[in-house]
């Protein structure tokens, strides 16, 4: 049974898995093409369209049709179709189904085993929500993983050797940008730091194109305004589109604009696109800057490998300013699809981690790792060394207790009105699972018997002790304290596990009085992702 | 996985097998007969050891280890020789994968080339289509751009793809049509119908898969307009 790799788009999905002859391979769409615009239409109570017909029909019906919906994973969104509610989840489960579909029509076997790609700057809650996605499609999910660790394995820069290693991936794609510091210590690989714009990517270099071709017919016709004119407008972006790829290997290129009888020869050169887009650039470097000054705060001096990602990475003046400007070296390979198919090799490692016994040095797990070894024309050492390879899941983003502030004027006459803030105990990037604290608070009246304990996530991209940085998750109550003078101490322990399932305990030493709660990061429960599944599942999908 | 790609070694030869133990190396036992040096009958279907009474027989014992190390080295080749013919079995069946997924490459290989000639051309007949129409509604003549236009679609169609059409009125297909706008309209029976092609779709003729769908403008019922 073959493990899938699904890199799960914001604008495209793709799907991908390790061959027999142990390479990754992207099956295609059911038009044909390596990927599948991420969009679901919604045509009837009974059948949805994903892909590029669904794109399409978005113009005549753009209540029935969702897209962009990985932007809202792990929120508490609702579509509703046909008078069906919808999640985001449930959302992603049908395109998810759809590329299983495509993927089984040419391998004619069920896709069941899957890892799904997830940006690396998403929390433990949009992690678990696009598991849950899989859960929901009928899929066993083998694991949930960082799209720049998937890039990474696809470009097999990991490395087998047991000094620490260090990877930037710096990753362009058609409607986000985001670079991610990687770090490879022995079998552990773990993302040090990301950070990005959700909204920056292709489609802002194709709009300053067509805005340029716009721009040039107008000037020589300035009678004629074809901007209002579907067809014309729809050729424009093709032809914007071709432009941009074929200055990646030219330096000049013409293009013809035709509308209403008038024509206008424009001329685009490679120095041209770069001067009409750079302040584009600009601000994906501006972002590559910062990444780097946060890796150099954790310790990474330099970098052992420099990764492009996404299909704009291709641009020449990528590699050349990460050179120029920081002296980074940076590799380009197979940019669109990398993450897909590094995707299909880490489901691989996980299949084999879970077929192959503890030990497989001897005995049964040696035959086994054989077994694997030949199946996939690999040596029994390279499969020893995937096994062993752990990646490891970080809170993104940190996690704490809501306090008064004592120290805020306001809260001598009015602590009511004072000041609240988060205090922190998880901060980002910690390795999972994680504990913290246990972390000493007081309390803020005499004789106060009881203490509400309000967990809150960080919600912005920085960690912030402002409330309206944050969000509250979960709360408890540490009840029957003893009768003492405001000040009294108690303590909060947080533990998180890799599962996003955060236990929090409160206690008092002196009355042994505490409190145990549960919050599980990620919106849907199972009971939810049940019914959820039931619902997705009587859909006939097509592509 | 490491930076050696997997199944790098696959088209070495196979012959090569280092590390096999030489036969020749091996002891040989005496030809026919008991070789243990014991006193026994000789029946007559045995034949007589030729042995020089100069030459001493091994003894027992020597034999008997002779023999298991024998047997122990004959093991070791041919568990060798099994994990050979496994290995070259699975070499084979790779090399048979790759020769059917080559022939299916070459295949594509075609279209892949072919692909976006037929897309650009797709687009210049497009443009040209465009004119005609334009020149025909300011009654121009318009032959001369339409056979240029009737020339494309011809090298498309040696190409193996053939153009069709929607007329107005055709309920919306997915499958046929793309949408580039609508057009408000105050008759709810033609809700989602097409109100006027802008380009005509192109299809496989071997496969019927549409290439390029019929843009068109489709009306929406929109009362009061």
């Amino acid at each position: 049974m073959a493990t899938y790799g699904i890199d799960l788009g914001t604008t495209y999905s793709c799907i991908s898995l390790v061959d027999k002859t142990g390479r990754p391979v992207v099956l295609k769409s059911a038009d044909g093409e390596d990927t599948t615009p991420s969009v679901v239409y919604f045509e009837s109570p009974d059948n949805v369209v994903v892909g590029r017909q669904a794109k399409d029909s978005a113009v005549l019906f753009p209540d029935l049709v969702a897209e962009l919906v990985k932007r809202e994973m792990g929120r508490d969104v609702h579509y509703t179709f046909h008078g069906q509610e919808h999640t985001p989840e449930s959302i992603s489960a049908l395109i998810l189904r759809e590329l299983a579909r495509a993927a089984q029509q040419q391998t004619d076997e069920v896709v069941e085993d899957v890892v799904i790609t997830v940006p690396a700057y998403f929390g433990v809650l949009e992690r678990e929500a696009t598991r849950k996605a899989g859960q929901i499609a009928g899929f066993n999910v083998l694991d949930v993983l960082a799209e720049p660790v998937a890039a990474a394995l696809d470009y097999q820069v990991l490395g087998d050797s047991a000094a620490t290693r260090h990877i930037l991936v710096y990753d362009l794609g058609g409607g986000t940008f985001d670079t991610t510091v990687i770090r490879i210590d022995g079998h552990d690989i773990e993302a040090v730091c990301t950070d990005g714009d959700n909204r920056l990517g292709g489609a802002d270099w194709d709009s300053k194109i067509i805005e340029f071709l716009l721009t040039g017919f107008t000037d020589q016709h300035p009678d004629l305004d074809p901007g209002g004119d579907e067809q014309f407008m729809q050729d424009l972006a093709t032809a914007a589109e071709q432009l941009k790829k074929a200055l990646s290997a030219m330096m000049s290129r013409k293009h013809n604009v035709r509308f209403a009888g008038a024509v206008a020869q424009i001329e685009l050169t490679r120095e041209g696109l770069e001067s009409l887009t750079s302040e584009l650039l600009e601000r994906t470097m501006d972002i590559t800057e910062r990444t780097i000054a946060t890796a150099r705060e954790k310790g990474v001096q330099a970098f052992d490998d420099v990764l492009l990602v996404g299909g704009m990475s291709a641009m020449p003046a990528v590699a050349r300013t990460l050179r120029e400007r920081f002296g980074l070296q940076a590799r380009l390979q197979d940019p669109h699809l990398a993450v897909a198919k590094g995707a299909a090799l880490f489901a691989l490692m996980q299949q084999v981690k879970v077929s192959l016994p503890d030990d497989t040095q001897s005995g049964a797990g040696a035959q086994a790792a054989q077994r694997v070894a030949d199946q996939l024309g690999i040596s029994v050492e390279q499969v020893q060394d995937m096994v062993a390879r752990r990646v490891a899941t970080v809170v993104p983003r940190a996690f704490g207790i809501k306090v008064v502030d004592t120290r805020d004027p306001v809260f001598r006459t009015d602590p009511d009105s004072a000041r609240r803030y988060i205090s922190h105990l998880l901060h980002a990037n910690t390795a999972l699972p994680a504990d913290a604290g246990p972390e000493t608070f007081r309390t803020i009246e005499d004789n106060q018997s009881e203490v509400l304990l309000e967990v809150w996530e960080q919600a912005g991209s920085k960690e912030s002790r402002e409330l309206e940085h944050n969000t509250h998750i979960g709360e408890g109550s540490l009840k029957d304290l003893p009768p003492k003078p405001a000040g009294a101490p108690f303590q909060v322990i947080f533990h998180m596990t890799e599962m996003g399932l955060l236990k929090v305990h409160g206690r008092e030493a002196d009355s042994g009085q505490e409190v145990r709660f549960e919050i599980q990061i990620g919106g849907l429960d199972e009971a939810e992702v049940r019914q959820a599944a039931r619902a997705v599942a009587h859909y006939e999908v097509s592509g | 996985m490491n930076s050696a790609g997997p199944g790098d070694e696959m088209f070495q030869a196979p012959a090569a097998a280092p590390g096999y133990p030489a036969p020749s190396a091996a002891v040989a036992p005496a030809q026919g007969g008991r070789t243990d040096g014991s006193p026994g009958e000789v029946s007559e279907q045995e034949p007589q050891l030729d042995t020089d009474p100069q030459v001493p027989v091994p003894h027992a014992e020597e034999t008997g280890a002779a023999l298991h190390d024998l047997a122990g080295r004959l093991g070791k080749v041919e568990e060798q020789l099994a994990e050979f013919h496994r290995r070259s079995a699975h070499r084979e069946s790779v090399i048979d994968r790759l020769h059917e997924e080559n022939q299916l490459l070459q295949g594509g290989i075609a279209r892949a080339i072919l692909d976006p000639v037929v897309a650009d051309l797709i687009r210049l007949y497009d443009q040209l289509d465009r004119e005609v129409r334009r020149l025909r509604a300011e009654g121009q003549d318009e032959r001369l751009l339409s056979s240029f236009g009737e020339d494309i679609a011809q090298i498309l169609d040696r190409c193996g793809i053939e153009s069709y059409s929607a007329e107005p009125g055709d309920p919306f297909d997915r499958n046929l049509h793309r949408p580039l706008a609508v057009v408000a309209c105050p008759d709810e029976s033609r809700h989602n119908t097409v109100a006027e092609v802008v380009a005509v779709g192109f299809a496989e003729r071997d496969t019927g898969r549409v290439r390029r769908p019929v843009q068109a403008r489709f009306y929406q019922y929109t009362p009061g307009t």
